[in-house]
């Protein structure tokens, strides 16, 4: 059984984040991209990552990218943002998933889709703040928590699975009275994210939050664009698409014009 | 991604957004191979949470399952939406539309599956436009012994639906061909033939679930054949061999609604010499009190020498030590071994239990019963449990806990190289009910002490 105690011990686990990733992360949100990428070109892992990420099929680009200033320049401030801290989230990546059929690669194919689709939605909805950024980059850490946490009882769940149901979400909230996005909150707060980062990706999981009022647009987008990455045919076939109970209370009108924003320039 | 299976009938839930880039995702080709292996009656996909879906996806999704339909007579459709998604659905295939939508999941379980269980005290009530779909949808209710209540117009819908428990409004029956489908009905399991019986009945039979619900102490089995157009002699001999091979369980076969149009005088004595109790009418048969007092009371000897073996105490650990923790995973209670003996079932008649049972079998054959003080039922299987539950729906969570315990169990022996198979859970209201199913079976109890109240384990043959 998941308890309070379960969690403690997980988040006690969490690393904190590299000092030269922590100063590029910085500077890029003082607006120095070329700063930035100095520091970044400091850490032979962060470089790799930052290198993989944005060479993946989904940004399209013709020849390969290495250099640091050209990734941060190509993608813009905005996106370069998602990418530094998506890095984080490599931090608490495990090394064989267990729960989930998934992998590094796959993980990171999911946030390199979050930060390309995520860019088409601002572009549509045409605002770009800076804390939904930082939230969107920390929530796939969902999907690590839910890996991690389950791992103790996973054939147990798989069984009970298997005559209900049941969300691993769901499961989570009856055993500890927690979301995975509480979770993904008190993660990104060992990480010293600002209190308004860390109550907003709380927030992601409840509907009656005043917070949500200043992002209730951008909420319910980032909403959207989880559950769309999540059905995806490697979620489904990973398990990881019954991460999270889905409540059916978007607009037409938001849930449409979502569709088209994503489908927009698919081959 | 793996349906939920339960009462013959499959529910597969995905979730999000359905489009053709997915679905084949949803339903691959091992989902159909195993939907055609278990000769389900209904395999319908629910809507619940899916928020966007498209002509493509449903398309993509609905044609995986028409093969199953096509093999094997599953019904197949859509549930669990709301009244936008069902006119979307309606719009999309409006002339073509060649399976059933079905308001909700457990809507589905009315009209498919072998659970109708007090059918007569449901209250359902159908306000459906179209007179022919209103008409069909109440007959098939009323063949499987429901009593659904028809509102004449809104205004009649509107003063009814208050007392309504099940409400179907969003609802059409496409294709059904379910051969042959099969309830539960006083102890009695019957399996309904339509059309013309021959050697195809014994293809589409599901003869797992036959042999199984021998095992969990089922004795009579009722083929109706009010619908049936024909039995010819392959088809009669079917029957006759489930009669002959049922002897030594003691099961009787019995066959109702068949006359001299039907069947010929030779191929209806021949199925009488061979045991073969006939009856002009399902309603005829279920007046035979005496028959039916004996399906209540025989239900306690499955399998012809009931006890403990050695094979059995052979896994009476995996058996003790899978449910101890699935008992601790999913409540969070330890779990303690009070006391092991092999006697006959001993349980305090004067205490408020609910109980179990599974059976397994395969390279060992067996019974699990499983004894919960009724206070800690609700503490073990709180995750199966949503808020506001009843009676009904605490003792549906006890068959899905006891067959995760089975599964846990069936896991653990994997492992060991010992392979089983499980049968569907059974669950007993009244400690009599359990006693009078363990008349005289010795077997293995096991008393467990969770959070200070009484669990108790009995494994038998």
């Amino acid at each position: 059984m998941l308890s309070q105690t379960t969690i403690n011990n997980y988040i006690e686990t969490i690393p904190p984040v590299p000092e030269v990733v922590k100063r590029c992360a910085d500077a890029l949100e003082s607006g120095d991209m070329v700063y930035a990428a100095d520091i970044a070109n400091e850490d032979r892992a962060f470089m790799h990552y930052l290198q993989d990420i944005v060479n993946k099929p989904i940004f399209g680009f013709r020849d390969e990218i290495k250099n640091a200033r050209q990734i941060f320049g190509i993608l813009g401030i905005s996106k370069a943002k998602q990418l530094v801290y998506g890095y984080y989230l490599l931090l608490i990546l495990p090394k064989r998933w267990e729960v989930f059929d998934f992998s590094t690669a796959k993980f990171q194919n999911f946030q390199a889709n979050l930060i390309f689709n995520w860019a088409k939605i601002v572009k549509d909805i045409k605002s770009d703040s800076s804390e939904i950024i930082a939230a969107i980059s920390i929530v796939p850490a969902a999907l690590v928590v839910c890996e991690m946490l389950f791992r103790d009882i996973n054939s147990t769940v798989k069984l009970l699975r298997d005559v209900k149901q049941l969300s691993y979400e769901n499961i989570l909230l009856k055993m500890t009275g927690r979301t995975f996005f509480d979770i993904a909150s008190l993660v990104a707060k060992k990480w010293d994210f600002s209190d308004s980062i860390v109550e907003l990706i709380a927030s992601i999981g409840k509907h009656d939050v005043s917070y949500q009022v200043e992002y209730s647009k951008e909420v319910e987008y980032m909403r959207l664009l989880l559950i769309y990455e999540l059905s995806r045919p490697v979620m489904v076939k990973s398990g990881l698409s019954d991460l999270f109970d889905i409540e059916s209370s978007f607009s037409d009108e938001v849930t449409l014009n979502f569709y088209k924003i994503i489908e927009e320039g698919k081959a | 991604m793996r349906p939920i299976v339960k009462q013959k009938v499959a529910i597969f839930s995905p979730v999000g957004f359905l489009d053709g880039e997915n679905a084949n995702e949803i339903i691959s080709s091992q989902d159909v191979d195993f939907l055609i292996n278990f000769k389900l009656e209904g395999a319908f996909i629910s809507l619940k949470k899916v928020i966007f879906f498209n002509k493509r996806g449903i398309t993509v999704l609905i044609e995986s399952l028409l093969r199953v339909r096509d093999d094997c007579g599953t019904a197949v459709g859509f549930c669990d939406y709301d009244d936008k998604k069902y006119k979307m659905i309606l719009d999309m295939f409006l002339d073509t539309l060649n399976f059933s939508l079905l308001d909700t999941s457990d809507i589905v379980r009315l009209f498919y599956g072998d659970d109708i269980q007090n059918a007569k005290d449901k209250k359902i009530l159908i306000y459906v436009e179209s007179s022919e779909q209103k008409n069909q949808l109440a007959m098939e209710l009323y063949e499987r012994g429901f009593s659904p209540i028809i509102a004449k117009d809104e205004n009649d819908f509107l003063a009814k639906r208050e007392d309504a428990e099940y409400i179907i409004k969003n609802s059409y029956l496409g294709k059904m061909d379910k051969t042959p489908a099969v309830f539960i009905k006083h102890n009695v399991v019957i399996y309904t033939l339509k059309g013309f019986v021959d050697s195809e009945v014994s293809k589409k039979f599901d003869m797992v679930y036959h042999k199984n619900s021998i095992k969990v102490g089922f004795k009579l089995f009722i083929f109706d054949a009010g619908n049936v157009s024909a039995i010819n002699i392959h088809g009669a001999n079917f029957i006759s061999k489930l009669s002959t091979a049922g002897a030594e369980y003691g099961v009787s076969i019995v066959v109702c609604g068949i006359d001299k149009r039907k069947i010929s005088d030779k191929i209806l004595n021949d199925l009488e010499d061979t045991g073969v109790l006939v009856y002009p009418s399902i309603a005829e048969f279920f007046q035979d009190d005496e028959l039916i007092k004996a399906a209540y009371e025989s239900t306690g000897t499955a399998a012809k020498n009931s006890g403990v073996t050695k094979k059995l105490i052979s896994i009476l650990t995996t058996v003790i030590d899978s449910t101890i923790k699935t008992i601790e995973v999913l409540c969070g209670y330890n779990a303690k071994k009070k006391s092991i003996k092999i006697k006959e079932l001993c349980l305090k008649e004067d205490c408020a239990y609910l109980s179990s049972s599974i059976g397994f079998y395969g390279d060992i054959e067996g019974i699990l019963i499983l004894s919960f003080e009724k206070s800690i039922v609700e503490t073990v299987c709180k995750i199966l449990l949503d808020e506001g539950y009843s009676d009904s729906d605490l003792l549906d969570a006890l068959g899905e806990f006891t067959h995760i315990i089975g599964g846990k169990i069936a896991q653990q022996l994997h492992k060991d190289g010992v392979k089983i198979c499980l049968t569907m859970p059974r669950v007993f209201h009244s400690i009599k009910d359990v006693l009078v199913f363990q008349k005289n079976s010795r077997g293995a109890q096991v008393d467990l002490d969770v959070n200070e109240k009484n669990i108790t384990l009995f494994l038998t043959r």
